[in-house]
């Protein structure tokens, strides 16, 4: 199966972003050997981080595939009101006059 | 009933083919679903439920069984049998002898044999040491209700959700008293409360039109035009699919004096009424047809748009 281009996209930002750290690293490091004092990240790496931060988001938001719309109808239980409420339940109704014959449970 | 009822069919239907083996299982999958979906089923879980604790009572784990139990018991008192409830009760209430919870049970059995006066007293000597206990509260509520003391049950529950102002149930169950005890000002009051709760549940919105509705139309028609907006709601949420909505509409409509101007401005009565008559046309018997439509001009809602959307069927 061939790789998604947004899975490619995510992988090449993460690497970005660790190309990004390693040439943070060696830049400081070499600042230490010439002994110059330490400002910020040179506009390169910045820039590098930008990019890779664009490519991670891009990606992960096309990795799940289309985006569909919410539905109203999506998540209800029908279109009628719940009329059963447990917590209220009350047992004078007509179904007293039809019990159910079943026999009582034995002890376990 | 949508997706749920489909679902609890299968389940069913799968019980009558699985074999001997399977069956335990099936069993036990069939009331958890009627335990997550909240739905009233009381014969077939009592039937069902007892065969699984008769049978299968090893099989089920701790907090299972008693669960089950305490489902098996309250369907068996819905179904009024009798002899199991009370089996099952006792047990429930030597296992547990401390718990608010048997208590509950226990007060369920003597309100299902008629015994209301020690059913009060039951609830009584608890609430004394738990007052604030919601589960006992709420059966005080249904204690009275079921005894027809329709007025004893408002005043209870009112006392309830003014401590308990997020329990929508109570809420929605209040309403309905209101309802019964024709106080439509004040029904129209609780199911406000639910739509706040569930602002995206579309039948909310047509729970609190129809109290609107059958309030009247109110000073100045305020009451049949906040009906109107919510009845209005629903059909946008349900992308014109439910016909209750629909027909609420057009009665509100109606209400508000006629079609014709100031009553329909933007045409919305006339447009679900000829969302009617094209559903008919589509889906019910042919010699319905005559009789909505024989309605909805009685409504002044026959305009032009109806016999349009009628046409396509021929």
């Amino acid at each position: 199966m061939a790789p998604k281009p947004s899975a490619l996209a995510i992988l090449a930002g993460v690497a970005l972003f660790l190309v990004a750290g390693y040439q943070v690293i060696t830049y400081r490091d070499m600042l230490k050997l010439t002994q110059e004092v330490y400002e910020g990240v040179p506009l390169a790496v910045r820039l590098e981080v930008l990019v890779a931060a664009v490519l991670c988001m891009w990606g992960s938001l096309h990795l799940a595939g289309e985006l569909r719309p919410i539905s109203a109808l999506a998540n209800q239980e029908g279109l009628e009101a719940d009329t059963f409420r447990p917590d209220f339940m009350a047992f004078n109704h007509r179904g007293h006059l039809m019990p159910l014959d079943v026999p009582p449970l034995a002890k376990a | 009933m949508g997706s749920t009822k489909k679902q609890l069919e299968q389940d069913l239907a799968e019980l009558e083919h699985v074999g001997t083996s399977g069956r335990a299982e099936a069993l036990r999958s069939y009331l958890r679903l009627v335990r997550e979906l909240k739905v009233r089923d009381s014969e077939n879980v009592t039937v069902l439920g007892e065969e699984l604790l008769r049978k299968h009572r090893a099989r089920l784990g701790a907090e299972e069984l008693w669960l089950t139990m305490e489902q098996v018991a309250t369907a068996a008192l819905d179904c009024r049998a009798l002899p199991l409830a009370a089996s099952i009760v006792t047990q429930i209430c030597e296992k547990f002898p401390e718990s608010l919870r048997a208590a509950r049970m226990m007060e369920m059995l003597l309100e299902a044999r008629g015994k209301y006066e020690d059913a009060s007293k039951l609830i009584q000597k608890h609430l004394e040491d738990a007052p604030d206990c919601q589960m006992l509260l709420k059966r005080q509520v249904a204690l009275e209700k079921s005894q027809g003391n329709v007025g004893a049950a408002i005043e209870a529950l009112r006392k309830y959700v003014d401590v308990f102002q997020t329990d929508r149930e109570a809420w929605e169950e209040l309403g309905s008293l209101y309802v019964q005890a024709q106080m439509y000002a004040q029904a129209a009051a609780c199911y406000e409360e639910v739509l706040l709760h569930a602002p995206a549940s579309i039948a909310a919105y047509v729970q609190l039109a129809d109290v609107l509705y059958t309030a009247g139309p109110g000073p100045a028609g305020a009451n049949s035009r906040a009906a109107r907006t919510h009845y209005a709601a629903a059909v946008e949420l349900s992308g014109g699919t439910n016909a209750r909505a629909l027909y609420g509409l057009c009665a509100v409509t109606a209400q508000l004096g006629g079609l014709r101007g100031a009553a329909d401005p933007d045409g919305l009565a006339a447009a679900a009424a000829a969302t009617l008559v094209q559903r008919y046309a589509e889906e019910a018997p042919a010699h319905l047809l005559p009789l909505a439509q024989e309605m909805l001009r009685a409504q002044g809602l026959t305009g032009k748009a109806g016999k349009t959307a009628a046409s396509p069927r021929k």
